[in-house]
């Protein structure tokens, strides 16, 4: 073997060894570059501003001044908010009654059964697995005098929606 | 001497190799990088948007009552918004009377409608993208007269039916004597959405006028209707007819009288504005089209019915102007790979709706 051959298998080692590390290079840029779920980011934005949405739309409404009024409010309110969510988004809305009490507020679930359209058994995995989920609070003095907090949380059903 | 060729040969075909690999490796992903980026611009400009259309008044602020802003002649429009002029402290809460000029179909001729171009026009999108707005009420009345009754059904969009909501109805009809006369009955739905609205009372049923309205804890909607009657639509406080009613123009305006009209629940007696002791009412051009207008004085920016009574060639004839209500106003078909969807709850004189607005971009 001459000394001239030897250098040219070297070079070619030497191309094939950078070859290597740039297809190394690629492979890992590949794997950083792959896309975010932005998707999933934006829409629970828009989830947001849909549940503040709803919530101010019944509030202008006067819907909540029928709470502890009425036998069964509950089942109206949900009914109400169902009808006026999108098709395929999850709720869950507890009402709270805020107790101004010295420097802080005492908050009380009013609502004695779930306003929820999802049954029971099923929330906590229609919740957790759904990548859109939101939620949004608002208080609200009613025409009695009662102080509200409402707070809602939503999701949309099976992942992602475009 | 032939080795170092080879060696040449063989380090070009790896480079020429790497280079492709490269191309064919980084070109994909830098384009579904870019369409990412167009997407999320997407996105953001079609929330500015939709809250620039539901959240702000547009320039002049009353444009939806200045008539002198129609569909021939617009260039007093120099910005675009749906909000009402004096509902500051209240979001999302729609001017029934900007609303009704995106409004112009096969059954409603509107003189005053303002074409989306030239929203688009205004808004600066014309160039770059395309939108859609579709108003579709949280639930849907239809009616139909029953003898003395009206029978009305409540049901979602998806035609599911709503038991347990209050429906009112005030009803504006000719009696014998030929005046005008109105009556309220409220009813609630049963299993089936539907409620029956009694007016066996009424002594006369041949020309009649009626709107219904819808309340499901406060959740509100309305739907009108009638028979015998010539239809109008109302644009602002201004009753506009479609013309001919009559064969004598003057005559049937100057016979023009006891105008009533509705706000919610309510039925109030109006007054046509005049000038020096006759009706002000006005014949438009536009179009190809003829209308004539009659202005209402002091009338309730809310109203969702008003009527009048005319003698028409010796009959007396019930004349029923409605709030026509806004269904989709596009620049054009929903197209392009690159789109957004928004959905928001908005109040339209009363009438809870739910829009849908969807973009897309023009240059694909």
């Amino acid at each position: 073997m001459t000394h001239g051959s030897r250098t040219g298998q070297f070079r070619i080692l030497e191309v094939v060894f950078a070859a290597v590390i740039l297809s190394s290079t690629y492979s890992v840029a590949i794997f950083i570059m792959e896309p975010a779920n932005n998707p999933a980011i934006r829409t629970s934005d828009d989830m947001e501003i849909l549940a503040f949405n709803v919530l101010n739309h019944m509030v202008q409404g006067g819907t909540f001044d029928r709470v502890t009024t009425e036998e069964n409010w509950e089942d109206g309110i949900k009914i109400a908010i169902t009808r006026l969510m999108p098709p395929g988004t999850y709720f869950n809305m507890t009402i709270f009654n805020a107790t101004i009490n010295g420097p802080s507020a005492m908050l009380t679930p009013l609502n004695t059964s779930p306003i929820t359209n999802v049954q029971a058994a099923e929330a906590l995995q229609a919740f957790q697995r759904s990548p859109e989920i939101s939620s949004s609070t608002l208080t609200y003095t009613t025409k009695n005098g009662q102080f509200l907090v409402l707070r809602i949380i939503v999701a949309a059903a099976g992942g992602v929606s475009q | 001497m032939v080795q170092p060729i080879y060696e040449y040969v063989f380090s070009g075909l790896v480079v020429v190799l790497m280079v492709s690999t490269s191309i064919s490796t980084i070109f994909p992903i830098t384009l579904a990088h870019l369409s990412q980026t167009s997407s999320l611009q997407l996105q953001g400009n079609a929330r500015n948007i939709l809250d620039k259309l539901l959240l702000t008044p547009g320039d002049p602020y009353d444009w939806g009552t200045d008539l002198s802003i129609n569909s021939s002649q617009s260039d007093g429009l120099r910005d675009f918004g749906l909000a009402g002029s004096l509902t500051f402290n209240t979001l999302y809460r729609l001017d029934p009377s900007k609303v009704e000029r995106l409004i112009n179909t096969s059954t409603i001729d509107n003189p005053y409608y303002i074409p989306p171009e030239r929203a688009a026009v205004i808004m600066g999108l014309e160039k770059e993208f395309g939108f859609s707005l579709s108003f579709e009420p949280v639930f849907q009345i239809s009616s139909h007269i029953l003898n003395k009754t009206i029978v009305t059904r409540v049901t979602t969009p998806e035609t599911i039916p709503v038991a347990n909501v209050n429906v009112t109805a005030v009803l504006i009809r000719l009696n014998s004597a030929n005046e005008e006369e109105f009556e309220i009955a409220t009813s609630s739905t049963d299993w089936n959405g539907t409620a029956v609205l009694d007016f066996s009372g009424a002594d006369n049923f041949d020309s009649v006028a009626y709107i219904i309205l819808s309340d499901y804890y406060n959740i509100q909607t309305r739907t009108v209707g009638g028979s015998n009657l010539i239809e109008a639509v109302l644009i602002g406080n201004n009753i506009v007819v479609k013309y001919p009613i009559g064969t004598d123009l003057e005559e049937t305006i100057s016979n023009s009288r006891s105008p009533l009209y509705t706000v919610g629940k309510r039925t109030y007696i109006g007054e046509f504005e005049s000038s020096s002791a006759s009706i002000s009412a006005y014949q438009l051009d536009t179009g190809g089209k003829t209308f004539v207008i009659y202005p209402l004085s002091n009338a309730d920016p809310d109203i969702s019915l008003a009527t009048f009574i005319t003698d028409i060639e010796g009959e007396t004839k019930l004349i029923a102007a409605f709030r026509p209500f806004p269904t989709t106003y596009e620049t054009g078909p929903i197209a392009g790979s690159t789109r957004h969807t928004l959905i928001r709850l908005v109040e339209v004189a009363g009438v809870s709706m739910r829009v849908k607005f969807h973009i897309w971009r023009l240059s694909e």
